[in-house]
């Protein structure tokens, strides 16, 4: 085995996207290399937040790829963003158009996971405010 | 995977809720049934056990 670079193809939704930073311990036999859990996950995370931060629209299979990317079900991710369990449902199938502020909201959600991964977490076991002013 | 559309974290999903363990002795390796994927669907997981590593093969 030696660690090596290897670029790997992301799919993410309609789009693909090349990676080559991620060290890898590659079978210098045969080439062969397998990725552990985390290091798919950092893969996803960074290939989805590449394409919501430089592609002007995006659909509804890349956000849900953002979504499995956190880690997060649909209600999770519309508590997340302030929006309804619907319009997250509707936007994941291509029924109403991605507004650019909810694409860079969810590229924030996977800097702030990338920066601390139990932030997500933390969020969802909060106590929900009863009112604005407390 | 891919192909599948099914995510790592669909995997570990997938896994944690399994209902059954089936071994395949012909490959060896063990088929994990009745887990969902993280949006409720269906995911099963064949995965190899190779000392404390557990590999996933393929998902369907």
């Amino acid at each position: 085995m030696a660690r090596k670079s290897v670029n790997q193809t992301v799919a993410v939704g309609d789009r693909k996207v090349q990676d080559g930073s991620a060290m890898i311990d590659v079978c210098s036999k045969c080439g062969e290399y397998e990725l552990s859990q985390k290091q798919l996950e950092v893969l996803e995370r960074r290939a989805v937040a590449v394409v919501l931060n430089d592609a002007q629209h995006v659909g509804g299979s890349v956000l849900r790829f953002a979504r499995k990317a956190l880690g997060l079900k649909q209600s999770e991710l519309a508590r997340a963003l302030d929006i309804d369990e619907a319009t997250v449902s509707r936007f994941e199938n291509g029924k109403s158009q991605i507004s650019r502020e909810t694409q860079l909201a969810v590229a924030h959600l996977l800097a702030l996971s990338e920066q601390d991964p139990g932030a997500l977490r933390r969020l969802f076991e909060a106590p929900v405010p009863l009112s604005a002013n407390g | 995977m891919e192909e599948r559309g099914a995510q790592a974290r669909d995997v570990q999903a997938a896994l944690m809720s399994a209902a059954s363990v089936e071994w395949r002795p012909d490959n060896e390796t063990w088929k994990v049934s009745g887990g969902n994927d993280l949006d409720g669907e269906p995911l099963q997981v064949v995965v190899a056990v190779e000392g404390a590593v557990v590999r996933v093969v393929t998902v369907f």
